[in-house]
């Protein structure tokens, strides 16, 4: 449970989050509203005629002991094409640090958006709504998929939508924040998976015999250094 | 229905019945326990070091596990399938159960801070609900007992809003996590003082339950018996006396008197088969969670209650309290990129900030009678667990700027006091059963200016801490806004209150009902009040003191 919601998104989306997160409701990625959007804007977002996941979830006895997921994945295989390549634009590979789809990101992806519970539905619809998007979008611009499509092209249109501006442009908003929510659970997805745990530098999930250490010496470096910079030198906890 | 001629029958496995059933094993009583969920053995049943990646969804939380699928709970939540409640006309309630033995004692946040002397006769001070039939001074040495028991760490601060426990009764607390000491630092500028959380964790072995290893979250449970849950600790001991049986899967549905009005049965549901079972007892315990343990008592009408078990004042089901909750929380650009380490310590808060405000309020200073606490959300958690704020662009910067802001989370927690209200109560809903055709409870809730007014303070405070740390906060909720629902800090108590007299309350000082003298309260319902400080290690330490004081009126023969 998230009892701490966060200042920093904006106070609409914060009050959503707010009230639906701390109370152990499970929220969509994508949170607000789908708005009509104004002529001559975003028009070509496609109107997908999704059927409702209507299978069983994992019930409220689940074997936690054996994790597994009951419902069956629902992407296409060109869905899941474009997802890995958008994964792997979002996180490519450096060095000997995986890119997002080498470490099953995509799975993931089609996991949630397969889930029958209502809020990955909602997501599911934006997200292969997005997903089509990117290729009625492609197809304008340069006749082509954007699997097809050379990575140059392919980036041009991902510039348009990836960056903070996107969001206050009526061409590109709808589709911006359909990738941000995708952005952060592909982030997540990421760093969730061993290579990404690894790569982000978590050093928990161990046991360790006698007491708890607390802080290395560099933490409580660091500290102090805050502490300084925040003139809280004086207020140090002892 | 068994043979065996019981002493008593405990209603609940969870802190108040487990605890009862402790204490009257011990003290050489046969004692009956019914509990409506399934069996449940941490030892076998709990993941202990999975990963979020490992779990489906990531394991983030769905209608069927609202905490996530690693939650300890089973076939429970806020809804439980089969068994709904309904709300009155503009009230929103909440009700958390978990059905399955040891209640939600499985998935707690452990988190156990005695009450005060403050806060027993809080009434006379501020004339606001009621106080408790003793003073604080007749329940310490319970409560030096039940953490002596349960096993508590945390350390005696001489802060009036914790007393201290007796020398040699805590466990050593977890050393704080670097974030926590900012937050400590930050908040001492403002005046408020902090403390190490008290958390019924080990961290010294003690009787087969091993010290915490600091690792994996307590929610799901803890196979080794570190962080408390009765099914590890309180019902094995209690099972090995020889004095103990357990039925689970019993939904009990009334409590039964004969002729003179005196209890002489239950009766419950036996979900396996669907069967109704009459079981004769000589005594009763309810624990079965406030809000169940009222709606048995309402349903168990009889000539003798008419309105319901032991409701002669009319006070079954009224007085809820929940805690209040709000919360808020920024990233710290001073904690961005700093050295990463092992924060997850006992998974919890290692510090926290207690109320600090018993002087202002004696004062007049604060437009709110009772207080609050804080609690810290902070550390390197699970980063299976953790979704990267505001990025921006994508490729190898954008994941820097993801793996800069990891750590660097700081949220504060409100937990507070509320003051029941006429608004805020229980009754059962005549027109819905649940599966087991028992009728349902029906739920109103209103919070008052009182929560209000401190929910607003606490967001202030809380904004003046974050920003004392660096923080850029624009603007704050209203209280309103920010303020959970009731029921979802999933403290509710006070349905069945304990009092001086039997015209405002429903039980005498030992949980005792006024109206029948062998059918018990051990669960939160007895709160007269319902300080900020978490309910269970007080549910827990009224349990053994009543428990107790109940075989010794069994051994006179008074009951």
């Amino acid at each position: 449970m998230d009892k701490y919601p966060q200042a920093r998104l904006t106070r609409r989306e914060s009050l959503k989050w707010l009230g639906a997160i701390a109370a152990g409701l499970s929220v969509p990625l994508i949170h607000g509203r789908d708005k009509k959007p104004a002529p001559g804007t975003d028009a070509h977002w496609p109107d997908l005629n999704l059927q409702p996941i209507t299978v069983a979830g994992y019930g409220t006895d689940p074997n936690m002991m054996k994790p597994e997921t009951p419902w069956p994945l629902t992407m296409t295989a060109e869905q899941r094409e474009l997802t890995s390549l958008i994964a792997d634009i979002l996180v490519p590979r450096e060095g000997d640090k995986p890119s997002a789809s080498e470490v099953s990101v995509t799975d993931v992806v089609d996991e949630w958006i397969s889930a029958p519970y209502p809020s990955f539905q909602s997501d599911r619809v934006k997200i292969l709504s997005g997903l089509a998007w990117l290729d009625d979008e492609c197809m304008q611009r340069f006749d082509r998929k954007f699997v097809a499509a050379p990575a140059e092209q392919q980036l041009e249109i991902i510039d348009d939508i990836a960056w903070e501006e996107a969001r206050s442009n009526p061409r590109f908003a709808r589709m911006a924040r359909v990738l941000d929510g995708l952005r952060r659970l592909v982030m997540t997805a990421y760093f969730s998976s061993p290579e990404g745990t690894k790569d982000i530098g978590y050093q928990g999930n161990v046991a360790l015999a006698g007491d708890y250490p607390g802080p290395t010496p560099e933490a409580l470096e660091h500290l102090d250094a805050a502490l300084q910079e925040l003139g809280l030198t004086d207020y140090a906890y002892s | 229905m068994t043979e065996i001629d019981y002493d008593v029958v405990v209603v609940g496995s969870g802190a108040g019945g487990a605890m009862a059933a402790y204490t009257l094993t011990k003290a050489g009583k046969k004692v009956l326990m019914l509990e409506a969920g399934r069996d449940y053995d941490p030892v076998k049943e709990t993941p202990m070091f999975n990963t979020a990646r490992e779990a489906p969804l990531l394991g983030k939380g769905t209608p069927e596990k609202p905490f996530g699928f690693f939650d300890a709970t089973v076939d429970g939540g806020w809804e439980v399938p089969g068994e709904p409640y309904t709300t009155g006309k503009d009230s929103e309630f909440r009700w958390w159960r978990a059905r399955m033995l040891g209640g939600r004692t499985n998935h707690w946040g452990r988190y156990s801070l005695r009450f005060s002397e403050h806060d027993f006769k809080a009434h006379s001070r501020d004339g606001f609900g009621a106080d408790w039939p003793f003073e604080y001074a007749e329940l310490a040495p319970w409560y030096d007992k039940t953490e002596e028991l349960v096993g508590i760490c945390g350390t005696n601060t001489g802060l009036d809003d914790m007393p201290d426990s007796s020398p040699g009764v805590l466990q050593p607390p977890p050393k704080p996590r670097g974030p926590e000491l900012l937050v400590a630092a930050a908040a001492r500028k403002l005046g408020i003082p902090s403390a190490p959380m008290h958390r019924a964790i080990l961290t010294r072995p003690i009787d087969n339950r091993a010290a915490c290893f600091y690792a994996t979250s307590c929610k799901r449970g803890c196979s080794i018996g570190a962080a408390f849950q009765t099914t590890t600790s309180l019902l094995p001991m209690a099972r090995a006396t020889g004095n103990l049986e357990i039925i689970t899967d019993a939904m009990v549905k009334s409590v039964d008197v004969d002729d003179q009005g005196s209890v002489n049965a239950v009766t419950y549901i036996d979900k396996k088969s669907g069967n109704s079972v009459s079981q004769p007892a000589r005594a009763v315990v309810l624990a079965a969670s406030a809000c169940e343990s009222a709606r048995v008592l309402l349903n168990s009408k009889s000539s003798h209650f008419p309105d319901g078990l032991a409701n002669s004042s009319g006070h079954v089901g009224r007085n809820i309290m929940d805690s209040t909750g709000a919360g808020l929380s920024a990233y710290i650009p001073a904690l961005r990129g700093r050295p990463i380490y092992n924060e997850d310590g006992h998974t919890a808060n290692h510090l926290f900030l207690p109320w600090w405000g018993h002087e202002a309020q004696a004062n007049g200073e604060l437009n709110f009678a009772r207080g609050y606490h804080f609690e810290m959300g902070t550390g390197f958690r699970d980063p299976g667990t953790w979704s990267p704020p505001n990025l921006d662009g994508y490729g190898p910067d954008m994941k820097r700027q993801a793996k800069q802001d990891y750590g660097a989370r700081v949220g504060l927690a409100l937990r507070g006091e509320m003051v029941p209200n006429e608004h805020s109560y229980m009754e059962i809903d005549k027109n819905v059963n649940d599966k087991w055709g028992i009728p349902v409870v029906k739920f109103h809730w209103k919070w008052s200016e009182q929560e209000l007014n401190q929910v607003a303070h606490g967001l202030q405070t809380a904004k003046s801490i974050l920003t004392t740390m660096g923080a850029s906060i624009s603007s704050l909720p209203t209280p309103e806004e920010a303020i959970r629902k009731g029921g979802e800090v999933i403290h509710e108590v006070g349905t069945t209150r304990m009092g001086a007299s039997p015209k405002d309350s429903v039980t005498n000082q030992y949980g005792q009902t006024w109206d029948c003298n062998n059918l018990f309260v051990m669960d939160g319902g007895v709160f007269a009040s319902n300080p900020h400080k978490n309910c269970t290690l007080t549910i827990m330490t009224l349990a053994m003191r009543n428990a107790n004081w109940l075989a010794g009126q069994l051994d006179k023969g008074a009951i």
